[in-house]
């Protein structure tokens, strides 16, 4: 009754193909270190691009001026978000 | 003829083993889906982690707010899936001792070998057709992880690099807690066989933890420019969207439902009914009890400590619910709803404590909310229920074994995030430059305002005695009093008294 559908033999037939190989295989070993590999190349990507992208517009702000401290000392005049954006990114 | 039809029809009748395995086959199918569907409502607590936290910080910060969230999933999932999993698989006895076939537990012979299905190359851990549980199972986990990153999120947004972030999100979420879980939440748990520790639904192992980690890390941030004048008393930033922190927060609740029910176990085949995760019979009905009156004790409580104050309120629930999550299996629920009520007071009041008084500036109250309600809810157990018999080998659970546990956690999930953050500070990879800061977190990471359609008004902080002020004028003050590496001079968690 159960066996009217022939689960077990395509299971099986399936079973032998998964991506690169099953448990303990040399694929999946290998696709194993590659993923680790990915997975670590990704930190340092976040960490270099997002050191650039901040290093750039501290900068900038800095050149800017909007950020110095006014010639008299303890007066402070500004009103306004300060925006300041990189012309040239 | 009849005869030979009555024949026919018995020959296509199943067997009783074919029954059997049927049955077995639908049980585990059923399991299967029943866990798909946790980690589907618990998308929720995730997605409410980013509209709470959005609504929360700044207009110049909300899109650098929610990319932590999303880019959580990024890196905790592959972590998690690497080596995470495996943790927990192979540390439940604090160190596998019988290699990759740890644990062996005496009475838990259903677990011998576990530790070697949780390596990355397992046939558990890929497509595999004779294994419906495993798979799900982990992905229930791999949620549970994205929220401890996510709890340490809300607490440090508006300074703290993004890929500063995303590092320490991948060792909370994928080393700290669930080696605490390897030991605390597993039934062959070492705190568990040998002290009945005893927190069923992860008041402790996944918010006490995830806050104690998060205060590690804000002890090295620092506080917010302007967060703190010179006499050290606290001022307040307002959140560009309260409304949006409060919708949330709701988001938050209704995938906490889902993660109750994750942390359960349930299989008709093999298991008579409901177990908790250390293998002691429960029911849904019973956590669901005591969730769902957990958050009304959690509401009322954090209303009258806070007077009203409404993300108090709110953050009240969370903290009522994750004080009663400890014994969520055990408790009644009248007990269930007064000691809510309690942790939504503790809620409150730590978090001022934290605030004004340790000077530590936690933009959300995590630390309050998760750390400290999550070891009170621990505490309770060991007050009201002890004698309950815990796990397989029902170790009576008790105020010693409870104390045990914070014990083994507290510096387990403090000192890495302490550490983690200070190595990161030592690079000048943990907070933003201070002029980045200053201008708004959105404008260096993406290059655009995220609210185009919208005037930009002056930004408004609140001083210690509730006047509101514009803020360019006060950050702008204590922008020139900051070191060139980014460092308040103000020190955290001290306060410079003039």
């Amino acid at each position: 009754m159960f066996d009217a559908f022939p689960f077990d033999d395509w299971a099986e037939a399936t079973a032998e193909f998964w991506t690169f190989g099953g448990e303990g295989s040399t694929g999946t070993y290998i696709m194993t270190v590659l993923g680790v590999a990915a997975m670590l190349m990704a930190f340092v990507g976040f960490v270099i691009l997002e050191n650039r992208k901040l290093a750039r517009q501290a900068a900038v702000l800095k050149a800017s001026g909007a950020l110095d401290r006014p010639a008299v000392a303890g007066v402070v005049t500004t009103t306004t978000t300060i925006i300041t954006t990189d012309p040239e990114a | 003829m009849t005869v030979s039809l009555v024949t026919s029809l018995l020959a296509q009748a199943p067997t009783p083993e074919e029954l059997q395995e049927q049955i077995s086959l639908d049980s585990q199918i059923l399991t299967e889906q029943f866990y798909f569907y946790t980690v589907v409502v618990m998308w929720l607590i995730h997605v409410g982690f980013m509209a709470y936290e959005g609504g929360a910080s700044r207009r110049k910060n909300v899109m650098s707010t929610a990319m932590k969230n999303i880019l959580t999933i990024a890196v905790v999932t592959p972590t998690f899936y690497y080596f995470g999993w495996y943790i927990y698989g192979c540390f439940e006895e604090g160190w596998p001792k019988d290699g990759h076939d740890s644990p062996t537990v005496e009475g838990l012979d259903f677990l011998v070998g576990f530790c070697q299905n949780t390596a990355p190359w397992a046939a558990q851990m890929g497509p595999n057709l004779s294994d419906h549980v495993s798979a799900v199972f982990f992905l229930a986990f791999l949620l549970f992880s994205w929220t401890t990153a996510s709890i340490m999120s809300g607490a440090v947004i508006e300074r703290i690099r993004l890929s500063a972030f995303l590092i320490l999100a991948a060792l909370l979420g994928s080393a700290v807690w669930i080696m605490d879980a390897a030991w605390g939440w597993s039934s062959g748990g070492w705190l568990v066989t040998r002290f009945g520790f005893h927190d069923s639904i992860a008041s402790l192992v996944v918010h006490g933890v995830a806050g104690a980690f998060a205060l590690g890390v804000l002890l090295n941030l620092g506080p917010r420019i302007g967060k703190y004048r010179h006499d050290g008393l606290a001022r307040s930033f307002r959140g560009h969207n309260t409304h949006l922190t409060l919708m949330g927060l709701l988001l938050i609740f209704t995938g906490f439902y889902g993660f109750y029910a994750a942390c359960l176990v349930i299989q008709s085949t093999t298991f008579p009914g409901w177990l908790n995760i250390y293998g002691s019979p429960t029911t849904l009905g019973a956590i669901a009890f005591v969730i769902t009156i957990g958050f009304a004790g959690g509401f009322t409580g954090g209303w009258f400590a806070s007077k009203g104050d409404p993300f108090w309120t709110l953050s009240g629930g969370l903290a009522g619910v994750i004080s009663v999550s400890a014994g969520a299996d055990i408790y009644h629920p009248s007990l269930a709803y007064l000691l809510a009520i309690s942790g939504g007071m503790v809620a409150v009041w730590s978090g001022n404590y934290i605030e004004k008084k340790l000077r530590i500036d936690d933009a959300v109250g995590a630390v309050a909310v998760h750390g400290v309600c999550g070891f009170y809810g621990v505490l309770l157990v060991g007050i009201f229920a002890g004698g309950f018999p815990t796990g397989v080998n029902q170790v009576e659970s008790s105020f010693g074994g409870q104390l045990m546990g914070m014990l083994a956690f507290l510096p387990l999930a403090f000192l890495p995030g302490y550490v983690a953050s200070w190595i990161l500070k030592k690079f000048n990879l943990l907070r933003v430059p201070p002029e980045v800061e200053l201008e708004g977190l959105d404008l260096a990471e993406f290059g655009q305002d995220f609210f185009p359609e919208f005037e930009r008004v002056p930004e408004i902080v609140i001083e210690p005695d509730g006047r509101e002020v514009e803020s360019a004028p006060v950050l702008l003050e204590a922008y020139w009093q900051t070191s060139t590496n980014g460092r308040a001079e103000t020190p955290v968690g001290t306060g410079e008294r003039s």
